[in-house]
């Protein structure tokens, strides 16, 4: 993306963001024949939760929340400036490990639970979105997210197999059912996020309109050039996730290793390996 | 200059560790930070002053010393095989000397310089040295809670000093014999060292680190063997100027040796007995310095091997480890066992990255040795602080150590933090390392794995010594004595420095190393934008990144105001919560499968060695 | 910009069994489901007091019950509602003056809007909650204490401490 375009959208990202978090919960509401909040919902929940008493189990947790919102925002920029795409995983692994450190910093049960199995989602998802990073060297010649955005051809076509992954791990990052057990609502109540509140949840909140930007945003890179191609590709995916946490229930951690790395650490690889052929 | 600098720095270490044995109590403390200080100058002079490298012929009279040397090292160990009554030893011992007397009959007069320091060796130095220096600093304070009587201390602490001479040498040896030297020279004070406690279970482990490490020994005089059969000189230089089959067998040996000295599996079980050892041991011989060994011999020789099926082989085998390590790893719960196997995993890393050989990828292996040599002695020594001042041994003991002893926790999370995350030089190491191994799929999905599960293991021992109590206000830093203090804020100063100024210290530190016999790295930088081939890493991440992780120990200790304290969440019950940790026990059928495979690994390296040979 | 006008906009529940039959529940449970669809008024349930506006009690409040009553209350942050679910909740309903229970939830904490009915109609409930919203719009950020089982609030500094804002019903001299 880079230039003046990636520079806006970093700085609006929060927006961005928070309409697609919006967008996220009407979807989900009309596909159970529901109404649904209304779309501009996540802003109100964002402004309500600033007039909220300020309360903290103890300050480096509070802190740490919005290490964890800046690291999040870090992340995006790195991706949207058309940066390096495997540091983006980096930097999106060290905007995690502030929410992992501050779930384990708080001695409650489900925050601790939370923490734990935020680590085993991180290693669901993580190696596959590294393999999508490789896949995109493999074309361009480049690691950077900006090369990816010349690329003439998509490189959707090329990259079946990883597209298949990526999407098989969505719901991991997303935290949607069946991969959900990292905040798992009914049984941990939100796991790493269940001290927090107020201003301090409200960093957590934001964060994850941020981790929703940065995921369909590395969706829309499978366009290429093309990106109104990504983008139609990224409102497929959009439609899929949700209706597939509509559909499923949780499964456990080891469940969800098994069936993430299991089913789609085999398929890149082999993806990867008829790219490398070619 | 660089050639007396050099003597100092091989031969001070021994004056100095004698100097210190026999110095009287009060002074001996100030000489170690002395020995320490001048060690340290000298390797920096070095560093700075070298220009080329510098070939250095000993006397005629050293070779004598060192057959001598040798034979005496080998009686010693037979010696100790037969005291302890351990038939493999003696074996081992017999087998060595008589491999070592057919070499030694068969060698003809050396017609090079036994010693070239290249800049490689120069920039180990620096690791040697600096690490090696401060953890015979922190050793001082540590021995002092040891029981053992002050002469025995001295005596501790002399041999780790007297070490870094070795590993000095070993860095800038040229000659394959002076080499075996020095390698049975590590495995000697392994062997000492790991049994220096004298209770049952020190015995057993350092008696299994010798017969390991006497194997290894093995290896390399086989790989001379087959340098002598050839009737080609014995130094490194000559065989990686020979292209022949038999120069590619010699170096299938001489590498399965030094994997043995890297504990890489099936040869995991010594380093893990050597956690018996005093921590200042695990620090300097087994975390930073000696096992780094492994992936210096395929880094020297990575340019031999590039391309060849060996190479293959080697890389597969790092990779492999890589993974194995970190997963054995989430299943201890010792700290120091889960330090002993994360070191394992890095180092197959390091030799998997050292075998692939391209510049970029070596300029990689290059970056984890010295940055993980940094972060594994600090940590090695936060376990050491932990252990002695905390009486905490096994992550269970340490649930909640953050309320306790903050700043050890963050300094052992700068560690953790240091090997995992963005701006620090080991994870861009890794990163370079993908970007270096991405040409071949599978490699590269080692370490994509192999990272992840180092991450997970990490931040679950961390996240365990993080839980805090809500009723207690605030951190206060807690008493430390001031040698344990000041060595580890310097390794964690150091490690927080580096990775902030990452671009120019690559470009500075890693390149010229690597550059001489490894030419096209390409890595550049623009301040402290980092420039690669394959992409760069800008400076307003370095910054942002840093900034992030600064923040967080000034977290830890700024008090928020005017924010309401609640009490924890439990279900509306009361209860106070003990934080415990998870294990993922590893069944035993895998880590029994992954034994073999490295055994398979393992065997198919020496197999090649033979067939390489014999073509 | 008043932000007190986002308060009603995105009211967030805390649902608490303080011994009810389960009948209200299941009612609460209904006006989540798609035929009364709350979420399409920014209602979420969240089953955290911590992120909570909105305390939904049902049930006569059990003597086993009042301690975690009153400890989910005081983890609740200002401004913040109770809405009583049920006769029960509101008087102790066909439970009153028995051994085992607490007379209805305003013996405990206070309460903002009251909804009867055995069991209350997911009308009633959506309603009772939209009058809690207009209360809650007009609230400060003051601390709101419990009746009963109250502990100290301790202040160190600047900062309010309310760990032990709620007693255990051993310390109450009861």
């Amino acid at each position: 993306m880079g230039g003046v375009v990636g520079w806006l959208l970093i700085l609006l990202a929060p927006l961005i963001g928070g309409v697609l978090y919006g967008m996220e919960r009407k979807l989900k509401a009309r596909m159970q024949r529901r109404a649904g909040p209304p779309l501009m919902q996540p802003f109100y929940d964002f402004f309500k939760l600033i007039d909220k008493r300020p309360m903290v189990v103890h300050s480096l947790h509070g802190y740490l929340g919005i290490l964890h919102f800046l690291g999040m925002w870090l992340a995006l920029a790195v991706l949207l400036s058309g940066g390096d795409l495997l540091m983006v995983i980096f930097m999106h692994l060290l905007a995690n490990s502030f929410l992992i450190v501050a779930a384990f910093s708080v001695r409650s049960v489900y925050s601790q639970l939370g923490g734990m199995r935020q680590l085993l989602a991180i290693l669901a998802y993580e190696p596959i979105f590294l393999l999508a990073g490789v896949g995109f060297y493999f074309l361009s010649g480049s690691f950077e997210a900006k090369a990816v955005f010349e690329l003439s051809s998509a490189p959707l076509w090329a990259m079946w197999g990883i597209v298949i992954a990526i999407i098989i791990v969505m719901p991991a990052k997303l935290k949607k059912s069946p991969f959900d057990m990292a905040e798992a609502h009914q049984e941990i109540i939100g796991g790493a996020e269940i001290e927090y509140s107020g201003l301090f949840y409200e960093a957590l909140y934001t964060a994850r309109w941020l981790e929703y930007l940065f995921a369909y945003a590395f969706i829309v890179l499978f366009g290429g050039a093309n990106w109104l191609l990504g983008l139609a590709l990224a409102a497929v995916v959009f439609l899929l996730v949700t209706l597939v946490d509509n559909a499923t229930t949780r499964l456990n951690w080891q469940q969800t290793v098994a069936i993430t790395l299991g089913l789609s650490l085999p398929l890149g690889a082999i993806n990867l390996l008829l790219i490398g052929i070619q | 200059m660089i050639e007396n600098l050099t003597l100092f720095l091989i031969l001070g270490p021994a004056l100095l560790a004698l100097v210190v044995y026999g110095a009287p109590r009060r002074l001996y403390g100030p000489l170690v930070v002395l020995s320490s200080a001048l060690l340290f100058s000298a390797a920096l002079l070095a560093w700075l002053l070298h220009a080329q490298s510098v070939a250095i012929a000993l006397p005629a009279w050293t070779h004598a010393a060192i057959v001598l040397l040798d034979f005496a090292l080998i009686g010693y160990f037979l010696w100790v095989g037969v005291r302890q009554n351990h038939r493999l030893i003696v074996l081992l011992a017999l087998l060595q000397g008589a491999l070592l007397g057919w070499v030694l009959y068969a060698l003809s007069a050396a017609p090079l310089a036994e010693i070239v320091v290249d800049k490689l060796g120069a920039t180990l130095w620096l690791l040697v040295t600096g690490v090696g220096g401060l953890i015979a600093w922190y050793a001082v304070g540590y021995m002092r809670h040891e029981s053992d009587s002050p002469r025995r201390q001295q005596a501790f602490v002399a041999i780790l000093i007297a070490f870094l001479g070795v590993m000095n040498a070993l860095f800038v040896a040229d000659s394959i014999e002076l080499f075996f030297l020095l390698f049975e020279l590590t495995t000697l004070s392994s062997f000492i060292l790991i049994g220096w406690r004298r209770d049952a279970a020190s015995r057993l482990s350092s008696l299994q680190a010798l017969w390991m490490n006497q194997l290894g020994g093995v290896l390399l005089l086989l790989g001379m063997g087959v340098i002598i059969w050839q009737g080609a000189p014995l130094f490194f230089s000559a065989l990686l100027e020979s292209q022949s089959g038999w120069a590619l067998g010699a170096a299938a040996f001489l590498i399965a040796g030094a994997l043995i000295k890297g504990a890489q599996m099936p040869f995991d079980r010594w380093l893990l007995g050597a956690m018996v050892a005093p921590t200042p041991v695990s620090a300097i011989l087994h975390s930073s310095t000696m096992v780094k060994i492994a992936p210096f011999m395929v880094l020297k020789l990575g340019v031999l091997l590039h391309g060849t099926p060996l190479a293959v082989a080697v890389a597969y085998f790092g990779g492999f480890v890589f993974v194995a390590g970190a997963f054995v790893a989430l299943a201890r719960n010792h700290l120091k066992e889960i330090l002993a196997y994360s070191t394992i995993s890095l180092l197959g890393l390091m030799v998997m990255l050292s075998a692939v050989a391209t510049p970029l990828a070596l300029s990689a292996a290059l970056t984890l040795i010295l940055f993980h040599g940094v972060a594994k002695a600090m940590l090695f020594m936060e376990a050491g602080v932990l252990e002695k001042l905390h009486h905490a041994k096994s992550v269970d003991e340490m649930g909640g150590m953050l309320s306790r002893a903050p700043m050890s926790v963050f300094l052992v999370l700068l560690g953790f933090a240091s090997i995992t995350l963005p701006p620090f030089g080991a994870l861009v190491g890794k990163w370079v390392a993908i970007e270096a191994s991405a040409q071949s799929a599978f490699l590269f999905l080692f370490v994509a794995l192999g990272s992840v599960v180092i991450a997970l293991l990490y931040f679950k021992v961390a996240g365990y010594m993080l839980g805090k109590p809500g009723s207690q206000m605030g951190l206060t830093i807690e008493r430390i004595p001031r040698v344990f203090s000041v060595t580890t804020l310097l390794l964690g100063v150091t490690l927080a420095l580096s990775a902030i100024l990452i671009a120019p210290t690559l470009v500075y530190l890693i390149v010229p190393a690597i550059e001489p016999f490894a030419p096209g790295s390409e890595i550049a930088h623009k301040g402290l934008t980092l420039m690669l081939p394959s992409g760069d890493l800008p400076f307003w991440q370095i910054v942002g990144a840093w900034l992030l992780l600064l923040l967080l120990p000034l977290a830890g200790l700024k008090r928020m105001r005017r924010v309401d304290r609640v009490r924890e969440y439990s279900g509306g019950e009361r209860i106070e919560m003990q934080p415990v940790t998870f294990y993922f026990p590893t069944p035993r059928w895998i880590v029994r499968a992954m034994a073999i495979i490295g055994a398979i690994f393992f065997g198919l390296i020496v197999l090649l060695g033979g067939v390489l040979w014999v073509a | 910009m008043r932000l007190e006008r986002f308060r009603k906009k995105s009211p967030w529940i805390l649902h608490y069994n303080a011994g009810s039959c389960n009948g209200c529940d299941i009612e609460i449970l209904a006006c989540l489901a798609p035929r009364y669809d709350v979420e399409r008024l920014g209602i979420l349930n969240r089953g955290n007091p911590k992120q909570a506006d909105i305390l939904l009690v049902t049930g006569p409040v059990t003597h086993r019950s009042r301690d975690r009553l009153v400890e989910l209350y005081t983890q609740m942050a200002e401004p913040k509602v109770v809405v009583a679910v049920g006769s029960c909740t509101c008087s102790g309903g066909i439970f009153r003056h028995m051994y085992h229970v607490g007379d209805g939830v305003d013996q405990f904490i206070p309460v903002d809007s009251y909804v009867a009915g055995c069991a209350a109609r997911p009308e009633q409930i959506i309603e009772g909650v939209a009058r809690a919203l207009e209360i809650l719009e007009h609230k400060s950020h003051e601390i709101e204490r419990p009746f009963q089982l109250r502990g100290p609030l301790y202040c160190s500094g600047e900062q309010t401490i309310r760990r032990q804002m709620a007693a255990k019903v051993s310390d109450e001299t009861n």
